[in-house]
């Protein structure tokens, strides 16, 4: 029996970044499709896909594309820049045929070569793209394209089918023949000689597929061996605002040839693979066990040790925050690419990954219980274990048992305090060793009292609005995450103006605030303190009023979701915090409160509230606001009650602090 | 009938094999030393004014050596000082196109302790000009990814590149990102050749001939621009300093001369617009026969070309024109250059 390779990594990246496919006969376009000057299912659309064919066809060893569009304004004149982009190699791009159709018929045909461009060159792999550009685009035209993919007679690529688009598509048809051995039951001669392998030498025994489509839509198979999805009237990728990472909900389909026959064999074997390397990584040595030897006393408690431990771990140079030394480099200083635990701690460097598997060799040879957790980086994608790749997951995270109870850490965060794990890692998924084995883990969700900011101020006004002052800003969790990470990249003076700008964008109009100084921003267990210096003027003076804003920080963003009538996706706030403001005003002689805020307390129970009070004293008058957002995910069908919450909040923002002058008395007269 | 290898002569032609490879892996990766203008540059202390920047330009030098074809070769060194962590990303590149040869390119790094490092092969990557699809653009960029790039450490990079043919054109870009404490360009043209040059936002420097027909200018402390926090700034290059350096056709002195030059010079590549082929004659007179005045010939034409008239640029095709292309442009002005005795 002869074996072929399995071609997965590059058609997956080829398929993720390539245009629609396409393969069917230039079609003769209708009457209503030429004068179309709207498309009523995606009213104001740029453009829309008339009709999509993708054809990827194993045993002959390529894959088709075709697609038909209709451009609506200007903006849908881009997709008349077609590229095609594709691993140099062992795939080429050919056949390409193109023609643009004018809204009167006129039929202009794609004469050009088309150019074959290099995107990245690195070592051996090259990574190129074949642009072309149809000819003559107008607004009103309907584009009309196709090529195919051919790959060597060596290699089997399975198709990605990414069936949603950013634009509307009315028709579309995907249709992949596998390898013999796995076409479809009732195909007849399926038999073959030959086997394919995958990228371990494993035999591969089963042709999978992960899909999303929607609703009544399913995979068909035929007799001629092929399976195929036929889709209709598909909206455009949505785009709203605090989405989770979108590629997990769009329709697509993958294929995949495996080692595995069902999502359960697989993840048993791809986890026993990834915890066997693990656990040899992690091998607490005779280095190991002498360096941990003198960073924990033997009377320690399991938390100290784990506290000590985590603390020497952070300490060392994570490369994901400082930089990668290159091949000649290492070469250079003898050094190696860690292989086991030993080499990071003698190399007192490493990446995020290779720190946390440190953290948890040294763990085990304190004689604690800990195991390694992998999970998906939640800002990226979520994770599904009905889609077979165990890259989906690239976080190692590490669960030690203290006093009986999980604690799961993410010493390979650099600056997170023990205890935290970055949002990117909480309420995610993944797999996770355990004495009882392997299983589908995740992680909890953040407390929002965790996450806080507090802004205490002290501002003293003129009677003109004019106004100067200081702010404090407290900041715990994930706000003082950011900052204390973004000063392992950026000198002092760059991190000011980073933090400037973000002030910037909170501060009324016509108010400047710098930062002054941070005070512990190498300590991540403490609070992270921030001193701003404010000045400029404030509100609006009339001849006897003082108009400020009742609330001065982010008067000039709106809250969110307040104009989004509608919702198709969950909602992702990454994750719960509280931020709090406490603003004292110093009044100046002759000016007196007239109006403050309306107090308020606005609920959305067991999600969020909104407090805010106002105190007007001599001489002073402290408002005070607090917004507490207590989870992380909103259900599509919670939106409503979500919006109605954010717009009593922005309602209630609107108020005004007003302050009057005082009359002044008339002079003494004659008693006329 | 097949052959018996000696024992013996395999084992030598084995060691053989493998000094010779071994050789060929050493002379690979055996380090040259730092070219002595980089060792000095490396020792130019940081100035005041740049200390908060994330990195400064310690030292960049261009030399254009110009052929009797008008052709340059551009050699650039440059010495960039890492200040902060963010300063890792000034790196060096060279940018080539299809009419263009890099010839070397090769980088250092000197770290704050004084070790050295050279940037191998795989330190190296090329990158296509990806900004904007539609312009198919055959643009490409060598660039470095340095090793031990660390702050307090200096770049070394020096290069040379075959530039385009029909390039007589300089672009002396004086003013970045990053402070800049000297930098200088020469021009080493053949006997009897003129320049001309042109600044922008920045005084003129004047040159010194350090050779017959070899200019140099140089520029001391130049500060960056930074723009990122002016609100509603100008574009980049609208506000950036810089000098444009030309010879051959170009090399006119004078504002009112150049823009002549220039004039004069497009006139003559479209002298022969309004003359048509024969075959556009014939196709023209096909349309429009029995046609008696111009509306009418004009509606007798297709409506292609009535939208293509609309364009001046296609009404000469309608009367009888070539449409010239970027590159007969160029074409016509190498020839042009050819048949008079230029540099």
């Amino acid at each position: 029996m002869s074996k072929l390779s399995v071609l997965r990594g590059a058609a997956l990246l080829f398929a993720a970044l390539s245009p629609i496919a396409v393969f069917a006969q230039f079609q003769q376009p209708t009457d209503e499709e030429l004068k179309m000057t709207s498309d009523p299912k995606s009213p104001g659309a740029a453009a829309v896909y008339l009709n999509i064919e993708e054809i990827a066809n194993d045993p002959m060893h390529y894959q088709s594309y075709y697609a038909r569009i209709k451009v609506l304004t200007e903006k849908g004149k881009e997709l008349a820049t077609v590229e095609i982009p594709y691993v140099k190699g062992n795939k080429r791009v050919t056949d390409v045929q193109g023609r643009t159709i004018h809204a009167d018929g006129t039929v202009i045909p794609l004469s050009v070569k088309p150019e074959d461009l290099l995107n990245e060159k690195s070592g051996q792999t090259q990574f190129g793209r074949v642009v072309f550009t149809l000819p003559s685009v107008e607004v009103g035209s309907i584009l009309e394209y196709s090529y195919e993919l051919r790959y060597d007679d060596n290699e089997f690529s399975s198709p990605l089918w990414e069936i949603q688009r950013p634009y509307f598509v009315h028709s579309a048809h995907y249709q992949f023949t596998p390898f013999k051995a796995f076409m479809p039951n009732g195909t007849p001669d399926t038999s073959t000689s030959r086997y394919l392998e995958d990228e371990h030498g494993r035999v591969i025994n089963s042709l999978m597929w992960w899909n999303r489509l929607p609703p009544g839509v399913t995979m068909k198979t035929s007799v001629n061996g092929s399976y195929s999805v036929d889709v209709t009237d598909i909206p455009p990728i949505p785009d709203e605002e605090w989405m989770p990472p979108i590629r997990s909900f769009l329709y697509r389909v993958f294929f995949y040839y495996m080692a595995a026959s069902t999502p359960n064999e697989f993840w048993i074997n791809e986890g026993k693979l990834w915890s066997k390397d693990v656990d040899k990584f992690a091998e607490p040595s005779n280095g190991i066990k002498a360096a941990v030897n003198g960073i924990v006393a033997p009377n320690d408690s399991d938390l100290d040790k784990a506290k000590k431990l985590y603390a020497a771990v952070q300490a060392l140079d994570n490369t994901d925050y400082s930089r990668r030394k290159s091949e000649s480099e290492m070469k250079q200083l003898k050094l190696k690419v860690a292989k086991h635990a030993e080499d990071t701690w003698t190399q007192k460097s490493g990446s995020s990954e290779d720190i946390a598997m440190l953290y948890l060799a040294m763990l085990r040879a304190a004689g604690l219980t800990a195991y390694a957790t992998k999970v998906v980086d939640r800002d990226q994608a979520t994770f599904d274990p009905s889609y077979m790749s165990i890259g989906q997951l690239d976080t190692t995270l590490v669960a030690v048992s203290i006093g009986g109870k999980e604690v799961v850490l993410d010493p390979g965060e650099k600056m997170c305090p023990f205890g935290t794990l970055s949002w990117r890692h909480s309420y995610a998924s993944g797999i996770g060793q355990s004495a009882q084995g392997l299983s589908i883990v995740t992680t909890a969700t953040q407390d929002y009292k965790e996450n806080t900011i507090r802004r205490t101020g002290d501002l003293t006004l003129d009677a003109h609005g004019g106004m100067t002052g200081t702010f404090t800003i407290e900041m715990s969790g994930q706000a003082a995450l950011r900052w204390r990470q973004a000063a392992l990249r950026n000198d002092d003076d760059e991190l000011k103006k980073m933090f400037d700008r973000d002030l910037d964008r909170i501060v009324p109009e016509g108010v400047e605030a710098h930062i002054d100084h941070f005070l512990a921003l190498d300590q991540p267990d403490n609070l992270l303190l921030a001193l701003v210096k404010v000045k400029g003027t404030l509100g609006t003076a009339t001849a006897k009023r003082l108009l400020l804003p009742g609330f001065f920080f982010e008067t000039r963003s709106h809250q969110p979701f307040v104009n989004e009538e509608k919702r198709m996706e969950p909602v992702d706030m990454h994750y719960g915090d509280r931020v709090t403001n406490v603003i004292t005003y110093h009044l100046p002689a002759g000016l007196t409160v007239e109006g403050t805020p309306q107090d308020a307390n606005i609920s959305w129970p067991g999600h969020a509230l909104f407090v805010t009070k106002a105190k007007a004293g001599a001489g002073e008058v402290a408002i005070a606001d607090s917004l507490a957002v207590a989870f992380t995910m909103a259900k599509p069908e919670e939106y409503q009650d979500l919006r109605g919450f954010y717009q009593k909040v922005e309602s209630a923002a609107q108020g005004a602090l007003v302050l009057t002058t005082a009359a002044t008395p008339a002079p003494a007269g004659n008693g006329n | 009938m097949p052959r018996r290898l000696n024992p013996t002569r395999l084992l030598v032609a084995g060691c053989c094999a493998l000094l010779f490879g071994s050789a060929i892996a050493a002379a690979r990766d055996k380090q040259e030393p730092v070219p002595q203008w980089g060792q000095d540059a490396a020792k130019t202390p940081t100035p005041d004014y740049a200390r908060d920047s994330g990195s400064v330009i310690l030292y960049d030098e261009y030399l254009e050596t110009v052929d009797n074809q008008g052709r340059a070769t551009e050699r650039e060194r440059e010495a960039i000082r890492i200040l902060q962590p963010q300063g890792r990303h000034d790196e060096c590149a060279i940018q080539y196109d299809v009419d263009e040869k890099i010839s070397s390119f090769k980088e250092w790094t000197i770290t704050a302790k004084g070790d050295v490092f050279q940037a191998k092969e795989a330190d190296f990557s090329e990158v296509g000009d990806t900004s904007v699809p539609i312009m198919l653009s055959t643009r490409k960029a060598r660039v470095v990814h340095p090793p031990a790039e660390d702050v307090g450490a200096t770049i070394v990079c020096e290069s040379e590149e075959l530039l385009a043919p029909w390039d007589q054109e300089k672009i002396w870009d004086i003013q970045s990102g990053i402070p800049v404490v000297f930098e200088a360009l020469e021009l080493d043209l053949p006997p009897g050749c003129a320049y001309s040059e042109s600044w922008h936002r920045f005084a003129p420097v004047k040159a010194t001939e350090i050779a017959p027909s070899h200019w140099r200018w140089e520029i001391k402390d130049m500060p960056r621009l930074d723009l990122r926090d002016v609100k509603e700034s100008p574009a980049w290059a609208a506000l950036a300093a810089r000098m444009s350096l030309t010879w051959g056709d170009g090399a006119v002195q004078g504002k009112d001369n150049e823009w002549r030059a220039l004039g004069e010079w497009t006139t003559r590549l479209e002298s022969d617009r309004p003359n048509p082929t024969p075959e556009i004659t014939a196709r023209a007179q096909e349309l429009t026969a029995g046609a008696t005045d111009f509306y009418t010939k004009l509606k007798k034409s297709p409506s292609t070309f009535r939208r293509m008239y609309a364009t001046s640029s296609f009404r000469a095709a309608l009367v009888g024109c070539r449409r010239t292309t970027q590159a007969t442009f160029f074409a016509i002005s190498m020839v042009t250059a050819k048949t008079r005795p230029r540099c």
